[in-house]
C-alpha cells in the first residue's frame, strides 16, 4: 500500500467507529472490531497509529486475497462502501 | 460442494495405518482409541460427537480424520503451555494456515479465550481449531485432552497445533457459518471481561445480571451476539449461578462491546443448508461445529451439508467462538 493510501484520513475514522465499511475479509473485520473496542478505552494519538499500523499491515500482507483486495477497494473508495 | 476427503470416519487400525504411511493428519476422538496410536505426523484432541458423513453422531468407536492435502509443502506441530500459547500466531507459515486444538477446561482455553487479541500477529495469519471435549455425561470425571501426534503423548493442560505451509499458487480462507442473529431486545454491555458476569449496564441502567436473565425469563439456549463490523460473533450461556448472582458463558464477554440476546432459529438444518449456499462455500478442508448445535438443534442423525468435522467444545477462527461452525477453505490464487 502506497504511503498516500496509508496517510488516507479514512482508516482513523474507522478504526474509531466514524464510519462504517461493509467489510468481506473475516480476519480484517474481527481485527478491526477489536481494535475499535480497544481506542474507546484509550484513544490517544499513539495507540490509534498502532491500530492503524496493524490493520493495515494485514490488508498489505493478504492483498492477493480476493476479500482482502475488495475491503481495501471499499475503504479507499467510500463513494461505494460508506453504509452510514 | 466438493469435500477434500469423503471418507472422515475411521477404525483404529485404518488410522494407524495411515500414520505409518507418514500422512499429515488432524485428529478427533475419544481418548481410548487415541491413546492407540503411534508417533507421526498428527496432532488430536478428544471428542466423541461428530459431523461424520452419515450425519450428527456420538460414537466411541471410530476416529475422524482430516488429511492435509499433498500440496501442502510442509508442517510444524507444536505444543503450547499456557506461557507460550502467545505465539501461536508468529509461529504460523507467512502463507499457510495454522490448526490449533485446546484442552477444553484448561488454563490454556481460558487464557486463549481472553487473550488471542493482545498476542502478537493476532489475526495476521489464518488460525482455525477448536476446543476438545468429553462426552458431557463423563464431564465430572473425565478431562478433555489433546494429543502430540509426534511424540504419542497426551495433555489436559498443553494446547497442539499444527502449522501447514501452502504453495505460493494456494491461500487460505477461513469462514465462519452462523445462524444467530442479534435480535431486537435489550442492549447490554458487561463492566468486566471473562467467563462469567455479575453486573451488566442494560439499555444503559447498572444491572444484575442473573437477575435480569431470571427475571426476563431468557431462553439460555439461544446466544449473546456481538456484531464485529458485520460478524456476528455468539457467546454462549452456560449457567446461571444464583448463590453467586453471577451468569457463566463458554467464552468471555468483553468490555466496551454491545451483546444482543440472538433471534431464535426454528429450523436449523434448514437454514444452515440456505446460508452454506449463499455463502458459497465450496472445497472444505477443515470444518467443526459446536456442541450446543448438535445438543439444542438436535443434530444427531441429520446432515449438515456435505461437511464433516469434530463437534466440538468451542471453535476457533482467529479467536474462541461458541455456537458456530468454522470452515478452512483452500483456495487458487
Amino acid at each position: 500500500m502506497s504511503d498516500v493510501q496509508m496517510q488516507n484520513p479514512i482508516w482513523n475514522d474507522i478504526l474509531l467507529g466514524k464510519i462504517q465499511v461493509d467489510l468481506k475479509f473475516l480476519a480484517g473485520k474481527i481485527l478491526l472490531s477489536r481494535w475499535q473496542l480497544a481506542l474507546r478505552r484509550d484513544f490517544s494519538p499513539i495507540n490509534l497509529e498502532r491500530a492503524k499500523a496493524d490493520v493495515i499491515t494485514l490488508y498489505e500482507n493478504n492483498i492477493h486475497l480476493a476479500n482482502a483486495k475488495k475491503d481495501v477497494e471499499s475503504i479507499l473508495n467510500p463513494t461505494h462502501s460508506l453504509v452510514r | 460442494m466438493e469435500n477434500v476427503m469423503e471418507k472422515v470416519m475411521y477404525k483404529v487400525d485404518e488410522v494407524i495405518d495411515l500414520i505409518q504411511q507418514n500422512k499429515r493428519l488432524l485428529l478427533s476422538g475419544d481418548e481410548s482409541l487415541l491413546k492407540q496410536l503411534p508417533k507421526g505426523n498428527w496432532i488430536a484432541g478428544t471428542i466423541p460427537y461428530f459431523m461424520a458423513e452419515e450425519g450428527g453422531v456420538c460414537t466411541k468407536d471410530e476416529i475422524q480424520v482430516t488429511e492435509i492435502p499433498e500440496y501442502a509443502e510442509e508442517i510444524k506441530c507444536i505444543t503450547y503451555d499456557i506461557a507460550s500459547i502467545k505465539n501461536v500466531y508468529k509461529d504460523g507459515y507467512e502463507n499457510g494456515y495454522t490448526v490449533l486444538i485446546i484442552p477444553g477446561l484448561s488454563d490454556a482455553h481460558l487464557s486463549f479465550a481472553i487473550n488471542a487479541p493482545d498476542y502478537k500477529q493476532f489475526a495476521t495469519k489464518p488460525l482455525i481449531g477448536w476446543i476438545s471435549g468429553v462426552q458431557l455425561d463423563e464431564l465430572s470425571k473425565v478431562s478433555p485432552k489433546t494429543y502430540f501426534g509426534p511424540d504419542a503423548v497426551l495433555s489436559d493442560k498443553n494446547a497442539v497445533a499444527m502449522h501447514v505451509k501452502l504453495p505460493t499458487t494456494k491461500y487460505a480462507e477461513i469462514s465462519i457459518t452462523n445462524l444467530f442473529k442479534q435480535g431486537y431486545g435489550d442492549t447490554i454491555e458487561f463492566v468486566e471481561s471473562g467467563f462469567c458476569a455479575k453486573e451488566a449496564i442494560i439499555n444503559g441502567k447498572l444491572q444484575n445480571f442473573a437477575e435480569y436473565v431470571t427475571l426476563k425469563d431468557i431462553d439460555t439456549r439461544l446466544p449473546l451476539v456481538a456484531d464485529y463490523n458485520g460478524i456476528m460473533i455468539n457467546i454462549s450461556f452456560q449457567n446461571i449461578d444464583c448463590k453467586l448472582g453471577c451468569v457463566k458463558f463458554y467464552a468471555p464477554v468483553f468490555t466496551g462491546m454491545e451483546y444482543q440476546l440472538a433471534l431464535p432459529v426454528n429450523n436449523y438444518i434448514e437454514q444452515f443448508t440456505d446460508l452454506i449456499k449463499q455463502q458459497g462455500i465450496e472445497e472444505v478442508a477443515f470444518s467443526c461445529n459446536c456442541i450446543l448445535n448438535y445438543l439444542y438443534s438436535e443434530l444427531e442423525g441429520k446432515k449438515t451439508g456435505n461437511i464433516t468435522g469434530p463437534i466440538t467444545f468451542g471453535e476457533i477462527a482467529y479467536q474462541l467462538l461458541n455456537q458456530t461452525m468454522v470452515n478452512l477453505e483452500i483456495k487458487d490464487i
